[in-house]
């Protein structure tokens, strides 16, 4: 057995900051000093601990108020200052909004007060597997509309990957007779068969301002917060949506 | 008009946060530092040169608010929740609980770390910097940087050592 080495040079070799010969040294003199090598092995096994202990900001998205401070606030078009811009934050959904009922629509929320609130044709809760909404949360691609009923349709705005597993996917149903339309969130979790509808909240179209509006008066923040709540990143490309699909939205 | 300057600030976000739950111990308040490193780096942007190390240069703005901070007393790193640890990593790379439990042993070890000790081990062991730009980014000869790193880890050592004998 050898005498034992100091620390500072069994650190530095640890931490890969030897020069070559030295380093060559010390391997030298761990396959003769088992006390050294159980240090050296003490020392790496701190290191990935610690690289462990902080490791979720590398797999979250970068919050949205860091983002701001950085790249400013998300461009946005003139609007009257009781509009704002739709889910700021995930701007990728707003150029779906509305594609489906009628061109041109403005991709804006009007916040103003409501006094009544439809019955949700997609409300939260589990989606059957023989339903429409089943085929068309597992087939549509984003920008696709399907019909769920005579006059209701489906229409696709965006797919996020869960961290935890699985995919969320935000939808807007829109019934063509009426001036009723809703927008939410299934996900999918691996391990479930069934999509399951976490977040869903009433529309109405303003027949003046063609916009849509909250019915509740309520905004959308309900599905920006769980998005934000489950570590879901930006909208997936259209690449990675399809991949998505092929792979049952399985992760 | 996105600056080429604030994209590539952008894509450290990520480290800059890790940098800075190493040294807060909570991510709001990680999340915090990071925010106002960002600002004061964005207002100081026409001084940072090009072909520099921005990370390094924000490793040393986040660490200066940090200490800034700990010397007005305010509460950055004072403590940490080893119930809102467990959550920040919201189970990704921890499954097991023991697993969590450890992790947030060696976080609440961490945080108990002079500052000094803590800035050193956290840019070296998990920032992965050479002990040069550890040195270079603390504005202290290398050799301090050794120093401090090897006191860092004599104390968190027992808890490697415990840990790897359990298993």
């Amino acid at each position: 057995m050898s005498d034992r080495m100091d620390k500072e040079t069994l650190a530095a070799f640890a931490d890969g900051a030897l020069e070559p010969e030295e380093a060559a040294r010390v391997v030298m003199h761990l396959a003769d000093c088992p006390e050294d090598q159980a240090y050296v092995d003490d020392l790496m096994a701190l290191s990935e601990m610690l690289g462990r202990a902080y490791d979720a900001p590398m797999h979250e998205p970068v919050p949205d108020a860091i983002r701001q401070t950085v790249m400013g606030p998300a461009a946005t078009p003139e609007a009257p200052s009781n509009v704002v811009a739709f889910r700021p934050g995930r701007q990728a959904v707003a150029g779906f909004l509305g594609g489906a009922i009628a061109a041109g629509l403005a991709a804006f929320l009007i916040l103003s007060p409501s006094t009544s609130e439809p019955a949700l044709f997609l409300a939260e809760g589990p989606v059957s597997d023989r339903s429409p909404a089943h085929t068309a949360l597992t087939d549509l691609a984003s920008g696709e509309t399907q019909l769920l009923a005579d006059g209701v349709e489906l229409y696709m705005l965006a797919s996020f990957a869960n961290p935890a597993g699985g995919y969320c996917r935000e939808f807007e149903v829109i019934q063509d007779q009426s001036s009723d339309a809703e927008i939410g969130l299934a996900c999918k979790t691996p391990d479930a068969d069934l999509w399951t509808v976490t977040v869903a909240s009433a529309l109405t179209v303003d027949q003046t301002a063609e916009v849509f509006v909250p019915a509740s008066g309520a905004d959308l923040a309900p599905i920006t917060a769980y998005l934000d709540e489950i570590g879901a990143g930006e909208v997936l490309s259209r690449e990675a949506e399809e991949q998505a699909r092929q792979s049952g939205w399985t992760r | 008009m996105t600056s080429q300057f604030q994209s590539d600030l952008i894509q450290l976000i990520p480290r800059l946060r890790r940098f800075a739950l190493s040294l807060c111990g909570s991510q709001t308040d990680a999340d915090d530092l990071v925010q106002a490193a960002c600002e004061r780096a964005l207002k100081n942007a026409s001084r940072f040169r090009e072909g520099t190390r921005m990370d390094s240069w924000l490793y040393r703005i986040i660490q200066n608010l940090w200490l800034d901070d700990r010397r007005k007393g305010q509460v950055r790193g004072t403590n940490v929740d080893p119930e809102d640890a467990g959550l920040s990593d919201q189970g990704r790379g921890s499954r097991e609980a023991e697993d969590r439990m450890m992790l947030a042993t060696v976080r609440g070890a961490m945080d108990q770390l002079p500052e000094g000790q803590k800035l050193a081990l956290s840019l070296v062991a998990i920032e992965g910097l050479t002990y040069k730009e550890a040195a270079e980014t603390l504005d202290v000869p290398v050799g301090t940087v050794m120093s401090r790193l090897s006191r860092a880890r004599e104390a968190l050592m027992p808890l490697v050592s415990s840990t790897a004998r359990r298993q």
